[in-house]
């Protein structure tokens, strides 16, 4: 914990965004338990945008179905803002066209729900080796 | 279809269309064939006969392309082929440029075959040839092409080279169309993607397909396109792997795209190395598995009515000619049957066999979630694998995933120690867990055994009383037998039992029920300070079982006989109450007694007070019972099917199945029987 901005010497920094509190609390509690610390948390969009910005997290998760800005629009803006943000866009199966359109806006991955916890886990385990060697996004 | 760069007049438009087909699927081949020995190049540039391959596929294609007037493929084809001939006489060597321009070459047969299939106009490849007359110059004066294939935008060939990036998806994910996509894309950051076999779209048509063929054109380092491919999901990645590709072609109109693999007896036509499988969608296979089984069925009801005919054969009534043909006939009619028996027989072994795979993949996936597990918790354990070909119900496999990863981690987790406990005790420092599979008789075994600490059946008690699974006084008289079994109840293991790996809220309670839920068993064997081993039996298939048949109040019940290990009459004298347990004393050892229609005392009427003709002893995951059947009916094959979806859980009932007759009758489960017999003859009521 010595140098803060070192991401290989402290752990990766998550920011949820999500409408609903239990999905929040659900993906908080599987990505504190793979040593994430939850750097903090949107209720939409637009509020997605700015704490982005304020906090500079390793990654953000990204409901699909938000109010005031969507997942789409708040990835789009999170993007071109800051090209190399590492964004997870949570979908249910039904979201199929608005997914495609963030894959094609560069979201990292997608998590689709009801999500088993081992493979959430498995999901932040991944990226925080990841996040570890590669660094922080610009 | 006359289009720019096509003569098409020697032929009429139907026999163009004919030979359109038979063109691009042969030259489709011609192109995968030329590809396996240029790979084969790039590993060892000395194989004259790999040489002599390439030659020949060109030269082929060479040849079609001409008697079809696709002038453009002719031309690239006949660059291809004279420097190959120059390969082939020495002149010059094999380089990897040599590779990459032939592959593009490659690639653009392959986007012209795509295009003559949409009767859209061919392209020139002269840049292309240009590379390739570039390739002949001794000196190595790299001239990368302006433009080379069409298939694939951009093919600068510098530093790049093609790979193959074989993806495994994990079971049972959500949207896998979606998924491919943006592994794709995440991919194409990287590079060309050149090709994607299946596509995403055929993902969405196939869901179950579970691997991903990517065929990326790329100067990035490996670990960088296995990052680039390892999303949420994914369960390996693989860079140019050597095995043969389960469909390096994409899939053929009539075929399924499915998630099994089975041996296919037509030989196959062609190259002697392509591997005789082929891939067959599951539900398919179910449907000839159900059938099978229904034949299974129909046979025993055959051989019933032969059976119930032979004592009219065998006594002469009244010995007329007509009655000897009968008799005759009916000679025949057995012999009949008996030739079915043994065809049924092996048509359902020949079917179970198409599902089975070997359980391998499964216990591989624990290789690396095991160091994963012991790394974070900060222990040192070595996985131990035994019985990696032993073979498996394909659906098993994907159930059996969940109930072993949290044995494993359970185990790992509770059972095996830290490194200064076990240096203390005298153990090796290094833990070991062994996965283990056998076939024993018609089961799988499978085993998940440390070399732990073992349960401790102290800290049970305090915990069962804790928790109120038993009351004190009781849990006072336990055995450690019995405590040890406690760990299967709902509520013992709950989540603040917990470290993070193992306290995801999934007791052993449910481990059981998935285990029962697939007609098998599960049994705990621990010793205190040496150990923990969890027993799984599995039956060999899910679809068909042998069962004694027994009746109750009309209704006919089955219980699969590898869980009755005897038939015994019983005396009166030999039913006891002993310490308010209703016992039964078969030579000697005690066993908990329940009846039949207690357990089953429809809509809480009054239990059927039918006397009880025989006493089944009954076993499961290591435990017996004994349980009173008004009457026997014998043994049968039956098809089950399972209840879950047209019926409340009812406990004690594991499933339906299928009579000769068509009549149906209810599956006991015979562990959650045993439960209930051990509660209830200790006082308590059934459930």
């Amino acid at each position: 914990m010595d140098d803060p901005d070192d991401p290989s010497a402290r752990a990766p920094r998550l920011l949820i965004a999500d409408d609903a509190l239990i999905m929040r609390m659900r993906i908080g509690m599987v990505a504190r338990a793979a040593g994430w610390e939850v750097a903090g948390e949107a209720t939409d969009g637009a509020e997605a945008v700015a704490r982005y910005r304020d906090l500079r997290p390793d990654l953000v998760t990204l409901d699909i179905v938000m109010p005031n800005l969507d997942g789409v629009a708040a990835l789009q803006s999170i993007r071109s803002e800051f090209p190399a943000a590492r964004v997870v866009m949570v979908t249910a199966v039904d979201q199929r066209t608005k997914l495609a359109e963030c894959i094609e806006l560069g979201a990292l991955d997608f998590i689709v729900k009801p999500f088993d916890t081992d493979r959430l886990a498995g999901m932040f385990a991944k990226y925080g080796l990841a996040i570890r060697r590669d660094g922080l996004p610009e | 279809m006359p289009s720019p760069g096509q003569r098409t007049n020697d032929f009429s438009p139907a026999e163009m269309a004919e030979l359109l087909g038979v063109f691009i699927d042969e030259t489709g081949d011609q192109c995968d064939q030329l590809v396996q020995a240029l790979l084969a190049l790039e590993q060892d540039p000395a194989q004259a006969d790999q040489i002599a391959i390439a030659f020949r596929m060109v030269h082929s294609i060479k040849g079609s392309a001409g008697m079809l007037g696709f002038d453009p493929i002719t031309a690239v084809a006949h660059q291809l082929e004279s420097h190959f001939e120059r390969l082939r006489s020495g002149a010059v060597g094999v380089d990897r440029r040599t590779i990459e321009v032939a592959l593009a070459c490659v690639d653009y047969f392959r986007g012209c075959n795509e295009r003559l299939a949409q009767a859209a106009p061919l392209e020139h490849g002269e840049s292309l040839i240009e590379a390739v007359k570039g390739l002949a110059a001794a000196a190595p004066i790299p001239a990368p092409p302006a433009e080379s294939a069409p298939a694939g935008p951009q093919a600068t060939l510098g530093e790049e080279r093609q790979r193959l990036v074989r993806i495994r998806l994990a079971a049972g994910l959500g949207l896998p169309d979606a998924k491919a996509q943006l592994l794709l894309k995440r991919l194409s950051g990287l590079g060309v993607v050149v090709r994607s076999d299946p596509t995403p779209a055929e993902f969405a048509a196939h869901p179950d397909r579970r691997v991903l063929d990517v065929v990326l054109r790329s100067g990035s380092t490996p670990a960088a396109i296995l990052s680039a491919a390892d999303a949420d999901g994914v369960e390996s990645v693989e860079l140019d792997p050597t095995e043969p590709a389960q469909s390096a072609t994409p899939p053929q109109p009539g075929e399924t795209a499915g998630a099994t693999s089975v041996a296919a007896s037509l030989a196959a036509p062609e190259p002697a190395a392509v591997a005789e499988t082929m891939r067959v969608a599951v539900d398919r296979l179910d449907v000839l598995l159900d059938l099978a089984g229904e034949l299974v069925v129909n046979r025993a009801r055959f051989a019933q009515l032969v059976a119930d005919l032979a004592p009219v054969f065998r006594k002469p009534a009244a010995r007329t000619p007509e009655w000897e043909a009968h008799q005759r006939r009916y000679g025949e009619l057995v012999e009949s049957v008996d030739q079915l028996t043994r065809v049924v027989e092996n048509l359902q072994r020949g079917v179970l066999g198409t599902r089975m795979v070997p359980i391998g993949p499964l216990f591989g996936r624990f290789r690396r979630s095991v160091r994963d597990i012991a790394y974070e918790l900060g222990k040192e354990v070595v996985l131990e694998v035994v019985g990696e070909q032993t073979e498996i119900d394909k659906r098993m496999v994907d159930e059996l995933g969940d109930p072993l990863v949290h044995l494993v981690r359970n185990a790992i987790d509770h059972g095996i120690e830290s490194a200064e406990v076990r240096a203390a005790a005298g153990k090796p420092v290094i833990a070991t867990l062994r996965l283990e599979a056998s076939h024993r008789g018609n089961e799988v075994v499978i085993a998940v055994a440390d070399d732990g600490g073992g349960i401790d059946p102290e800290k049970i008690r305090g915990r069962a009383v804790a928790r109120g699974l038993v009351p004190a006084e009781r849990a006072a008289a336990l055995q450690p037998r019995e405590l040890i079994e406690l760990i299967w109840e709902p509520g013992f293991s709950t989540a603040d039992a917990v470290s993070n790996i193992s306290g995801r809220g999934v007791g052993m309670d449910i481990v059981r029920t998935r285990i029962t839920g697939l007609s098998g068993s599960i049994e705990v064997e621990s010793t205190l300070g040496a150990g923990t081993t969890f027993r799984i039996r599995l039956p060999l298939t899910l679809a068909i079982s042998r069962c004694m048949l027994v009746r109750l109040a009309d209704t006919p019940f089955a219980i699969p006989v590898e869980h009755v290990r005897e038939i015994v009459t019983v005396a009166p004298g030999q039913v006891l109450s002993v310490a308010g347990r209703r016992v039964c004393d078969i030579r000697g050892e005690f066993l908990p007694l329940m009846d039949l229609g207690r357990v089953f005392a429809w809509s809480g009427g009054p239990p059927p007070d039918e006397p009880q003709a025989a006493v089944l002893v009954i076993r499961a995951g290591g435990r017996v019972a004994a349980i009173g059947v008004p009457a026997l009916l014998g043994t049968r094959d039956l098809v089950i099917k399972p209840l879950d979806d047209n019926f409340r859980r009812v406990r004690g009932l594991g499933g339906a199945g299928v009579l000769g007759d068509g009549e149906v009758c209810l599956l006991i489960d015979a562990a959650a029987m045993i439960d209930m017999a051990v509660r209830t003859s200790a006082g308590e009521e059934p459930r």
